[in-house]
């Protein structure tokens, strides 16, 4: 049957552009933040004087006049809070960038595809059906280009939570320091706190971070995965080299047998031994070929404890495996 | 490239020889590890044999 054009189709077309564009514009401005309760312009300007290139000189001359009557240490607190202040204004601003850039972009698109499928849902005519359908297929398009930008899906949030991190524990340095006496925490080595406070904050700062977390992470882990040799390890070598002979000689289907029988014998060893052999055969539950069979036996077999108990075990299944 | 894993294994100096480690070595080699390296200076008290094998994958042929 011939499909006839709505007279209405031009109209939900134009009615879907429209809806688009609202939702687009409209969720450039969710950002998760609500607007700032002072002047951050006012703010900065404000402590313009603590970012002179003087303010070492004047915390060091003996007048307190040239400080505007401020002692010493007085002065080291109010330049150092200052630049904190303006430095936590340009990292919220920074941090609100980077999530508007994220959140606003996909939370509108997802809204539009909402909308746009719904629309083709309850209309009747098949015209407008194809023009939703088409915007609708456009938006997923953007969404899913947008989307395949894995630092705004999966990383920024941890950059984030390490850039927060990082300005905290710097944070505290600084507070520690302030407590003590400006003989012993100068301005100098206060105001390179507040440098490193602001490098805290910064993206290639917080992969860093987390990059250095993950290696002695990792790191850790493989220390757990050591394995001790004994003097009696050692000895063994000469049975475990004939073991590991017999097991290259086996058919397929001799090794799978073997396999089949030492398998369950596996959950006797130690963990650290199970986990590196599930590290190298992900799918060791699972094996059901005799080339990866054979493989599977050859790793154990060199890396096994060499106990007479174990070597036994080793020895019945090839028997059985080869009778 | 295939996926790797590696093993590290500790031989207590006081106890084993050089020779001793390089024949665990050659064993693992014909176990079918990918390459296998001792490590003598690194830990005063242990040589460490290092060695790497393929990781042997449900999709590997």
């Amino acid at each position: 049957m011939q499909q006839t054009a709505s007279p209405f189709a031009g109209g939900y077309a134009h009615l879907v552009l429209v809806a688009s564009l609202l939702l687009l514009g409209a969720c450039s401005t969710i950002t998760g933040y609500p607007k700032s309760a002072v002047n951050d312009d006012t703010e900065i300007a404000a402590s313009q004087s603590y970012f002179s290139s003087d303010v070492r000189t004047k915390e060091d001359t003996p007048s307190d006049t040239t400080r505007g009557g401020l002692t010493r240490q007085q002065y080291r607190d109010a330049v150092v809070y200052g630049r904190l202040g303006v430095i936590d204004i340009r990292y919220r601003e920074f941090e609100k960038a980077l999530a508007a850039a994220n959140s606003g972009v996909a939370t509108g698109s997802d809204l539009t595809v909402l909308v746009l499928n719904g629309l083709g849902a309850t209309t009747g005519a098949a015209a407008a059906k194809s023009a939703l359908a088409a915007a609708s297929a456009g938006v997923v398009g953007a969404k899913s280009a947008i989307n395949t930008d894995l630092f705004y899906q999966k990383t920024l949030p941890a950059l984030l939570a390490q850039m927060q991190a990082g300005r905290q524990k710097q944070l505290v340095v600084i507070q520690t320091g302030l407590a003590k006496s400006v003989d012993e925490y100068p301005l100098g080595e206060a105001l390179n706190d507040v440098q490193n406070y602001y490098e805290a904050g910064t993206l290639p700062s917080a992969v860093q971070q987390v990059t250095s977390s993950a290696g002695a992470a990792l790191a850790t882990a493989s220390q757990k995965l050591d394995l001790i040799r004994s003097e009696s390890f050692i000895q063994g070598a000469t049975g475990q080299a004939a073991l590991l002979d017999r097991i290259q000689k086996l058919t397929p289907a001799q090794a799978l047998s073997a396999e089949m029988t030492m398998k369950p014998k596996l959950s006797e060893r130690t963990s650290t031994l199970q986990q590196i052999l599930k590290n190298q055969f992900p799918g060791l539950d699972k094996i059901n070929d005799g080339a990866t069979a054979q493989k599977f036996l050859q790793s154990w077999v060199v890396l096994d404890d060499r106990t007479p108990t174990y070597q036994k075990e080793w020895s019945d299944a090839l028997d059985a495996a080869t009778k | 490239m295939p996926a790797t894993t590696t093993t590290r294994e500790l031989f207590p100096k006081a106890t084993t020889t050089l020779a001793q480690v390089q024949n665990e070595q050659a064993l693992r080699m014909k176990a079918g590890a990918i390459r296998s390296n001792i490590d003598s200076t690194s830990d005063p008290n242990n040589y460490v044999l290092v060695t790497e094998w393929n990781v042997i994958g449900e999709n590997d042929p």
